[in-house]
Protein backbone atom coordinates (compact mmCIF):
# COMPACT_ATOMS: atom_id res chain seq x y z
CA UNK A 1 0.00 0.00 0.00
CA UNK A 2 2.80 2.32 1.00
CA UNK A 3 4.69 1.49 -2.13
CA UNK A 4 1.71 2.36 -4.27
CA UNK A 5 1.34 5.72 -2.61
CA UNK A 6 4.98 6.42 -3.13
CA UNK A 7 4.73 5.56 -6.78
CA UNK A 8 1.74 7.83 -7.25
CA UNK A 9 3.60 10.56 -5.57
CA UNK A 10 6.69 10.29 -7.72
CA UNK A 11 4.75 9.93 -10.95
CA UNK A 12 2.79 13.06 -10.21
CA UNK A 13 6.01 14.94 -9.86
CA UNK A 14 7.58 13.51 -12.94
CA UNK A 15 5.19 13.45 -15.84
CA UNK A 16 7.81 12.04 -18.20
CA UNK A 17 8.24 8.99 -16.10
CA UNK A 18 4.52 8.64 -15.87
CA UNK A 19 4.14 8.30 -19.58
CA UNK A 20 6.79 5.59 -19.81
CA UNK A 21 5.18 3.82 -16.94
CA UNK A 22 1.82 3.95 -18.61
CA UNK A 23 3.36 2.61 -21.74
CA UNK A 24 4.87 -0.21 -19.76
CA UNK A 25 1.53 -0.87 -18.16
CA UNK A 26 -0.16 -0.93 -21.52
CA UNK A 27 2.49 -3.24 -22.87
CA UNK A 28 2.06 -5.51 -19.87
CA UNK A 29 -1.69 -5.52 -20.33
CA UNK A 30 -1.27 -6.43 -23.94
CA UNK A 31 1.10 -9.20 -23.04
CA UNK A 32 -1.33 -10.49 -20.49
CA UNK A 33 -4.10 -10.45 -23.05
CA UNK A 34 -1.90 -12.36 -25.44
CA UNK A 35 -1.04 -14.88 -22.79
CA UNK A 36 -4.67 -15.29 -21.85
CA UNK A 37 -5.52 -15.87 -25.43
CA UNK A 38 -2.62 -18.21 -25.97
CA UNK A 39 -2.85 -20.35 -22.88
CA UNK A 40 -6.34 -21.69 -22.99
CA UNK A 41 -7.59 -24.17 -20.45
CA UNK A 42 -6.76 -27.84 -20.97
CA UNK A 43 -10.50 -28.40 -21.34
CA UNK A 44 -10.70 -26.05 -24.32
CA UNK A 45 -7.82 -27.70 -26.12
CA UNK A 46 -7.74 -31.40 -25.48
CA UNK A 47 -10.65 -33.64 -26.39
CA UNK A 48 -12.24 -35.40 -23.42
CA UNK A 49 -10.94 -38.72 -24.65
CA UNK A 50 -7.34 -37.59 -24.18
CA UNK A 51 -8.00 -36.07 -20.74
CA UNK A 52 -9.59 -39.39 -19.85
CA UNK A 53 -6.45 -41.23 -20.94
CA UNK A 54 -4.22 -38.87 -18.96
CA UNK A 55 -6.29 -39.49 -15.83
CA UNK A 56 -6.11 -43.23 -16.37
CA UNK A 57 -2.35 -43.02 -15.95
CA UNK A 58 -2.52 -41.21 -12.64
CA UNK A 59 -1.87 -43.46 -9.64
CA UNK A 60 -4.90 -44.39 -7.60
CA UNK A 61 -3.50 -42.51 -4.64
CA UNK A 62 -3.99 -39.15 -6.37
CA UNK A 63 -7.33 -39.75 -8.06
CA UNK A 64 -9.39 -38.69 -5.04
CA UNK A 65 -7.78 -35.30 -5.10
CA UNK A 66 -8.14 -34.92 -8.88
CA UNK A 67 -11.89 -35.35 -8.55
CA UNK A 68 -11.98 -31.90 -6.97
CA UNK A 69 -10.01 -30.18 -9.75
CA UNK A 70 -12.98 -29.68 -12.02
CA UNK A 71 -16.44 -30.97 -12.68
CA UNK A 72 -15.25 -32.55 -15.92
CA UNK A 73 -12.45 -34.47 -14.21
CA UNK A 74 -14.86 -35.46 -11.46
CA UNK A 75 -17.34 -36.87 -13.97
CA UNK A 76 -14.59 -38.74 -15.83
CA UNK A 77 -13.09 -40.26 -12.69
CA UNK A 78 -16.43 -41.09 -11.07
CA UNK A 79 -17.59 -43.09 -14.06
CA UNK A 80 -17.75 -46.78 -13.04
CA UNK A 81 -16.01 -47.74 -16.27
CA UNK A 82 -13.12 -45.50 -15.32
CA UNK A 83 -12.35 -47.53 -12.20
CA UNK A 84 -12.46 -50.69 -14.25
CA UNK A 85 -10.10 -49.37 -16.91
CA UNK A 86 -7.84 -47.89 -14.25
CA UNK A 87 -7.48 -51.17 -12.40
CA UNK A 88 -6.92 -52.90 -15.71
CA UNK A 89 -4.24 -50.48 -16.82
CA UNK A 90 -2.41 -50.23 -13.53
CA UNK A 91 -2.58 -53.96 -12.88
CA UNK A 92 -1.20 -54.56 -16.34
CA UNK A 93 1.58 -52.05 -16.05
CA UNK A 94 2.99 -53.02 -12.68
CA UNK A 95 3.79 -56.30 -11.06
CA UNK A 96 4.16 -55.80 -7.37
CA UNK A 97 4.51 -58.45 -4.70
CA UNK A 98 3.88 -57.86 -1.05
CA UNK A 99 6.05 -59.53 1.56
CA UNK A 100 5.34 -59.52 5.25
CA UNK A 101 8.35 -60.04 7.39
CA UNK A 102 8.02 -61.41 10.87
CA UNK A 103 4.54 -59.94 11.26
CA UNK A 104 6.02 -56.56 11.94
CA UNK A 105 7.17 -55.17 8.60
CA UNK A 106 5.74 -55.23 5.11
CA UNK A 107 7.62 -54.64 1.90
CA UNK A 108 6.35 -54.13 -1.61
CA UNK A 109 8.63 -55.44 -4.30
CA UNK A 110 8.25 -54.14 -7.82
CA UNK A 111 9.15 -57.16 -9.91
CA UNK A 112 9.65 -55.11 -13.09
CA UNK A 113 12.08 -52.76 -11.36
CA UNK A 114 14.12 -55.65 -9.99
CA UNK A 115 15.09 -56.55 -13.53
CA UNK A 116 15.55 -52.95 -14.64
CA UNK A 117 19.14 -51.80 -14.35
CA UNK A 118 18.43 -48.23 -13.32
CA UNK A 119 15.49 -48.86 -11.08
CA UNK A 120 16.57 -51.91 -9.11
CA UNK A 121 17.50 -49.76 -6.13
CA UNK A 122 13.92 -48.52 -5.84
CA UNK A 123 12.34 -51.93 -6.29
CA UNK A 124 11.84 -52.69 -2.61
CA UNK A 125 9.84 -50.27 -0.50
CA UNK A 126 8.70 -50.64 3.04
CA UNK A 127 4.99 -50.10 3.49
CA UNK A 128 3.45 -49.47 6.86
CA UNK A 129 0.95 -51.97 8.14
CA UNK A 130 -2.54 -50.69 8.91
CA UNK A 131 -2.23 -51.09 12.66
CA UNK A 132 -1.62 -48.40 15.19
CA UNK A 133 0.19 -50.63 17.65
CA UNK A 134 3.83 -51.37 17.04
CA UNK A 135 3.39 -55.02 17.83
CA UNK A 136 1.46 -56.42 14.95
CA UNK A 137 1.74 -60.03 15.84
CA UNK A 138 -1.94 -60.81 16.01
CA UNK A 139 -2.80 -60.76 12.37
CA UNK A 140 -2.96 -63.11 9.43
CA UNK A 141 -2.89 -62.37 5.74
CA UNK A 142 -5.90 -64.08 4.25
CA UNK A 143 -5.97 -63.22 0.58
CA UNK A 144 -5.83 -60.38 -1.90
CA UNK A 145 -7.99 -59.08 -4.69
CA UNK A 146 -7.35 -56.28 -7.18
CA UNK A 147 -4.72 -54.61 -5.08
CA UNK A 148 -6.56 -54.93 -1.78
CA UNK A 149 -5.33 -57.29 0.90
CA UNK A 150 -7.64 -58.99 3.37
CA UNK A 151 -6.11 -59.33 6.79
CA UNK A 152 -7.50 -60.98 9.85
CA UNK A 153 -6.89 -59.24 13.12
CA UNK A 154 -7.47 -61.07 16.38
CA UNK A 155 -9.82 -61.45 18.06
CA UNK A 156 -12.55 -60.88 15.50
CA UNK A 157 -11.84 -58.26 12.88
CA UNK A 158 -11.27 -58.24 9.19
CA UNK A 159 -9.04 -55.49 7.91
CA UNK A 160 -9.20 -54.64 4.24
CA UNK A 161 -6.02 -52.86 3.35
CA UNK A 162 -4.75 -51.04 0.30
CA UNK A 163 -0.95 -51.16 0.69
CA UNK A 164 -0.45 -48.50 -1.97
CA UNK A 165 -2.63 -45.80 -0.51
CA UNK A 166 -2.23 -47.03 3.05
CA UNK A 167 -5.97 -46.81 3.62
CA UNK A 168 -7.73 -49.57 5.49
CA UNK A 169 -11.10 -50.53 6.81
CA UNK A 170 -11.88 -52.64 9.86
CA UNK A 171 -15.00 -54.76 10.09
CA UNK A 172 -16.00 -56.94 12.98
CA UNK A 173 -17.13 -60.51 12.41
CA UNK A 174 -17.96 -61.21 16.04
CA UNK A 175 -21.39 -62.59 15.16
CA UNK A 176 -19.76 -65.48 13.30
CA UNK A 177 -17.36 -65.91 16.13
CA UNK A 178 -20.18 -66.12 18.64
CA UNK A 179 -22.04 -68.98 17.04
CA UNK A 180 -18.94 -71.10 16.54
CA UNK A 181 -16.95 -73.14 18.93
CA UNK A 182 -15.22 -70.29 20.66
CA UNK A 183 -12.30 -72.42 21.60
CA UNK A 184 -11.15 -73.40 18.19
CA UNK A 185 -12.84 -70.89 15.97
CA UNK A 186 -10.14 -68.54 15.02
CA UNK A 187 -9.95 -67.21 11.53
CA UNK A 188 -8.43 -68.03 9.17
CA UNK A 189 -7.93 -71.58 10.38
CA UNK A 190 -11.35 -72.06 11.89
CA UNK A 191 -13.38 -71.36 8.79
CA UNK A 192 -14.44 -74.11 6.45
CA UNK A 193 -13.56 -71.82 3.62
CA UNK A 194 -13.31 -68.15 2.91
CA UNK A 195 -12.70 -65.86 0.01
CA UNK A 196 -12.36 -62.26 -1.05
CA UNK A 197 -13.65 -61.12 -4.39
CA UNK A 198 -14.83 -58.23 -6.49
CA UNK A 199 -18.32 -57.90 -7.88
CA UNK A 200 -17.98 -55.72 -10.95
CA UNK A 201 -21.72 -55.27 -11.52
CA UNK A 202 -22.13 -53.63 -8.11
CA UNK A 203 -18.59 -52.28 -7.86
CA UNK A 204 -18.39 -54.00 -4.52
CA UNK A 205 -15.82 -56.10 -2.70
CA UNK A 206 -17.13 -59.14 -0.91
CA UNK A 207 -15.72 -61.34 1.80
CA UNK A 208 -17.36 -64.75 2.14
CA UNK A 209 -16.91 -67.02 5.11
CA UNK A 210 -18.29 -70.50 5.60
CA UNK A 211 -18.19 -71.74 9.17
CA UNK A 212 -19.63 -74.44 11.36
CA UNK A 213 -21.37 -73.87 14.67
CA UNK A 214 -21.12 -76.04 17.76
CA UNK A 215 -24.17 -78.07 16.73
CA UNK A 216 -22.50 -78.99 13.47
CA UNK A 217 -24.63 -76.64 11.37
CA UNK A 218 -22.89 -74.84 8.59
CA UNK A 219 -23.22 -71.13 8.08
CA UNK A 220 -22.40 -69.00 5.16
CA UNK A 221 -21.89 -65.26 5.58
CA UNK A 222 -21.03 -62.57 3.13
CA UNK A 223 -19.65 -59.12 3.91
CA UNK A 224 -20.30 -56.33 1.46
CA UNK A 225 -17.68 -53.62 1.79
CA UNK A 226 -19.81 -51.18 -0.13
CA UNK A 227 -22.64 -51.30 2.34
CA UNK A 228 -20.40 -52.37 5.20
CA UNK A 229 -22.85 -55.03 6.24
CA UNK A 230 -23.00 -58.77 6.69
CA UNK A 231 -25.54 -60.82 4.84
CA UNK A 232 -26.40 -64.31 5.99
CA UNK A 233 -26.52 -66.71 3.10
CA UNK A 234 -27.27 -69.95 4.94
CA UNK A 235 -30.16 -70.57 2.59
CA UNK A 236 -27.72 -70.64 -0.31
CA UNK A 237 -26.03 -73.71 1.07
CA UNK A 238 -27.88 -76.42 -0.78
CA UNK A 239 -25.68 -79.24 0.40
CA UNK A 240 -23.25 -79.50 3.27
CA UNK A 241 -19.80 -78.25 2.52
CA UNK A 242 -18.28 -80.76 4.86
CA UNK A 243 -14.97 -80.57 6.56
CA UNK A 244 -13.21 -82.10 3.60
CA UNK A 245 -12.79 -78.65 2.14
CA UNK A 246 -9.94 -77.86 4.47
CA UNK A 247 -7.56 -77.59 1.59
CA UNK A 248 -9.54 -74.93 -0.21
CA UNK A 249 -9.04 -72.26 2.40
CA UNK A 250 -8.03 -68.98 0.93
CA UNK A 251 -8.77 -68.54 -2.71
CA UNK A 252 -8.74 -65.27 -4.50
CA UNK A 253 -10.43 -63.92 -7.53
CA UNK A 254 -8.73 -61.75 -10.05
CA UNK A 255 -6.04 -61.10 -7.48
CA UNK A 256 -3.54 -58.36 -8.16
CA UNK A 257 -1.57 -55.90 -6.17
CA UNK A 258 -1.23 -52.59 -7.93
CA UNK B 1 26.11 -45.44 -54.36
CA UNK B 2 23.33 -47.35 -52.64
CA UNK B 3 19.71 -46.87 -53.53
CA UNK B 4 18.41 -43.45 -52.44
CA UNK B 5 16.61 -43.31 -49.13
CA UNK B 6 12.87 -43.60 -49.69
CA UNK B 7 11.06 -40.47 -48.62
CA UNK B 8 7.46 -39.63 -47.95
CA UNK B 9 5.73 -36.24 -47.91
CA UNK B 10 3.78 -34.97 -44.94
CA UNK B 11 1.65 -31.87 -45.26
CA UNK B 12 0.93 -29.72 -42.22
CA UNK B 13 -2.24 -27.72 -41.54
CA UNK B 14 -0.49 -24.66 -43.03
CA UNK B 15 0.06 -26.72 -46.21
CA UNK B 16 3.78 -26.79 -45.61
CA UNK B 17 5.38 -29.94 -46.97
CA UNK B 18 7.89 -31.99 -45.01
CA UNK B 19 9.92 -34.69 -46.65
CA UNK B 20 10.84 -37.49 -44.24
CA UNK B 21 12.57 -40.84 -44.52
CA UNK B 22 9.84 -43.38 -44.97
CA UNK B 23 11.48 -45.81 -42.57
CA UNK B 24 11.45 -43.23 -39.77
CA UNK B 25 7.70 -42.66 -39.93
CA UNK B 26 6.80 -46.28 -40.66
CA UNK B 27 8.67 -47.41 -37.59
CA UNK B 28 6.93 -45.00 -35.26
CA UNK B 29 3.51 -44.13 -36.62
CA UNK B 30 0.94 -46.90 -36.78
CA UNK B 31 -1.20 -44.83 -39.15
CA UNK B 32 1.58 -44.14 -41.64
CA UNK B 33 2.77 -47.73 -41.42
CA UNK B 34 -0.74 -48.87 -42.36
CA UNK B 35 -0.96 -46.40 -45.24
CA UNK B 36 2.32 -47.60 -46.70
CA UNK B 37 1.51 -51.25 -46.14
CA UNK B 38 -1.92 -51.19 -47.74
CA UNK B 39 -0.58 -49.25 -50.71
CA UNK B 40 -2.76 -46.19 -50.21
CA UNK B 41 0.35 -44.00 -50.37
CA UNK B 42 1.72 -43.41 -53.85
CA UNK B 43 5.36 -42.36 -53.72
CA UNK B 44 5.12 -40.50 -57.01
CA UNK B 45 2.36 -38.11 -56.13
CA UNK B 46 0.89 -38.63 -52.66
CA UNK B 47 1.23 -36.26 -49.75
CA UNK B 48 -0.14 -37.26 -46.40
CA UNK B 49 -2.38 -34.42 -45.28
CA UNK B 50 -2.22 -33.79 -41.56
CA UNK B 51 -4.84 -31.07 -41.29
CA UNK B 52 -4.88 -31.03 -37.51
CA UNK B 53 -1.11 -30.78 -37.05
CA UNK B 54 0.59 -27.41 -37.47
CA UNK B 55 4.08 -27.02 -38.94
CA UNK B 56 5.79 -26.33 -35.63
CA UNK B 57 4.34 -29.45 -34.05
CA UNK B 58 4.90 -31.61 -37.11
CA UNK B 59 8.55 -30.59 -37.17
CA UNK B 60 8.92 -31.67 -33.56
CA UNK B 61 7.17 -34.97 -34.19
CA UNK B 62 9.49 -35.66 -37.11
CA UNK B 63 12.48 -34.74 -34.92
CA UNK B 64 11.35 -37.21 -32.31
CA UNK B 65 10.83 -40.06 -34.75
CA UNK B 66 14.12 -39.35 -36.53
CA UNK B 67 16.12 -39.24 -33.33
CA UNK B 68 14.58 -42.40 -31.96
CA UNK B 69 15.17 -44.22 -35.25
CA UNK B 70 18.82 -43.29 -35.53
CA UNK B 71 19.73 -43.36 -31.86
CA UNK B 72 17.77 -46.34 -30.61
CA UNK B 73 21.02 -48.02 -29.66
CA UNK B 74 22.09 -45.16 -27.41
CA UNK B 75 22.10 -45.90 -23.74
CA UNK B 76 18.89 -45.40 -21.84
CA UNK B 77 20.13 -42.41 -19.88
CA UNK B 78 21.10 -40.45 -23.00
CA UNK B 79 17.76 -41.18 -24.60
CA UNK B 80 15.89 -40.11 -21.48
CA UNK B 81 17.89 -36.90 -21.30
CA UNK B 82 17.12 -36.21 -24.96
CA UNK B 83 13.40 -36.89 -24.35
CA UNK B 84 13.35 -34.55 -21.37
CA UNK B 85 14.94 -31.80 -23.45
CA UNK B 86 12.55 -32.54 -26.31
CA UNK B 87 9.49 -32.11 -24.06
CA UNK B 88 10.77 -28.91 -22.53
CA UNK B 89 7.89 -26.95 -24.11
CA UNK B 90 5.01 -24.88 -22.73
CA UNK B 91 1.76 -26.61 -21.91
CA UNK B 92 0.17 -25.64 -25.24
CA UNK B 93 3.11 -27.13 -27.08
CA UNK B 94 2.65 -30.27 -25.04
CA UNK B 95 -1.07 -30.50 -25.85
CA UNK B 96 -0.32 -30.00 -29.55
CA UNK B 97 2.26 -32.77 -29.44
CA UNK B 98 -0.14 -35.03 -27.59
CA UNK B 99 -2.86 -34.51 -30.18
CA UNK B 100 -0.42 -35.06 -33.05
CA UNK B 101 1.03 -38.21 -31.47
CA UNK B 102 -2.50 -39.44 -30.85
CA UNK B 103 -3.57 -38.71 -34.43
CA UNK B 104 -0.52 -40.41 -35.93
CA UNK B 105 -0.56 -43.16 -33.27
CA UNK B 106 3.05 -42.81 -32.21
CA UNK B 107 2.90 -45.00 -29.15
CA UNK B 108 6.25 -44.32 -27.53
CA UNK B 109 5.76 -40.57 -27.91
CA UNK B 110 2.28 -40.90 -26.41
CA UNK B 111 3.68 -42.80 -23.44
CA UNK B 112 6.34 -40.15 -23.01
CA UNK B 113 3.80 -37.30 -23.02
CA UNK B 114 1.34 -39.07 -20.74
CA UNK B 115 4.21 -39.75 -18.35
CA UNK B 116 5.23 -36.10 -18.41
CA UNK B 117 1.72 -34.87 -17.71
CA UNK B 118 1.37 -37.44 -14.96
CA UNK B 119 4.50 -36.03 -13.34
CA UNK B 120 3.13 -32.50 -13.68
CA UNK B 121 0.17 -33.56 -11.53
CA UNK B 122 2.14 -35.67 -9.05
CA UNK B 123 2.04 -34.37 -5.50
CA UNK B 124 0.43 -31.07 -6.48
CA UNK B 125 -2.36 -29.32 -4.65
CA UNK B 126 -5.59 -28.64 -6.49
CA UNK B 127 -4.97 -24.91 -6.85
CA UNK B 128 -1.59 -25.67 -8.40
CA UNK B 129 -3.06 -28.23 -10.79
CA UNK B 130 -5.70 -25.72 -11.86
CA UNK B 131 -2.99 -23.20 -12.55
CA UNK B 132 -0.83 -25.66 -14.49
CA UNK B 133 -3.72 -26.63 -16.76
CA UNK B 134 -5.15 -23.14 -16.77
CA UNK B 135 -8.50 -24.34 -15.48
CA UNK B 136 -10.32 -21.14 -14.55
CA UNK B 137 -13.82 -22.45 -14.82
CA UNK B 138 -13.83 -25.62 -12.75
CA UNK B 139 -17.56 -26.08 -13.25
CA UNK B 140 -18.46 -26.68 -9.61
CA UNK B 141 -21.16 -24.56 -8.06
CA UNK B 142 -19.86 -22.27 -5.29
CA UNK B 143 -21.60 -24.55 -2.78
CA UNK B 144 -19.94 -27.69 -4.16
CA UNK B 145 -16.55 -25.99 -4.20
CA UNK B 146 -16.98 -24.83 -0.63
CA UNK B 147 -18.10 -28.28 0.42
CA UNK B 148 -15.03 -29.88 -1.20
CA UNK B 149 -12.70 -27.36 0.40
CA UNK B 150 -14.26 -28.02 3.77
CA UNK B 151 -14.18 -31.77 3.39
CA UNK B 152 -10.66 -32.07 1.99
CA UNK B 153 -8.72 -29.00 3.13
CA UNK B 154 -5.40 -30.84 2.63
CA UNK B 155 -6.13 -31.18 -1.11
CA UNK B 156 -6.02 -27.42 -1.65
Amino acid sequence: MDKKKKQQHTTENKPKQQSTMEKKKKKKKKQQQNENHKSKSIHDILPLELIHRILLRVPLKQLGRLKCVSKIWNTLISDPDFAKSHVHLSAASTHVCLFIDDYSKAFSVDIDAVFHRHKSSTAVKEVSLPFKMKTHYNFEVMCSCRGLVLLHRAPHFFVVWNPVTGSSKRVSHSHIFSHCYPKWFMLPYGAILYGFGYNASQDDYLVVVASMDKNGHEHFDCLSLRTNSWINLDFALSKPLGRNNWESRGFFLNGAIH
Amino acid sequence: MGSPVKKIMLCSSEKEIFSVEEQVMVQHSVIINNMIEDGSYNHEESKIPLDCVDSKTLKKVIDYCTHHTHHHNDNQEDLEAWDAQFLNVDSNGLYDLLMAANYLEIRNLLDLIYGTIKNMIKGKKIDEIRRIFNIKDHGFTPEEEEQNRKEYPHFY
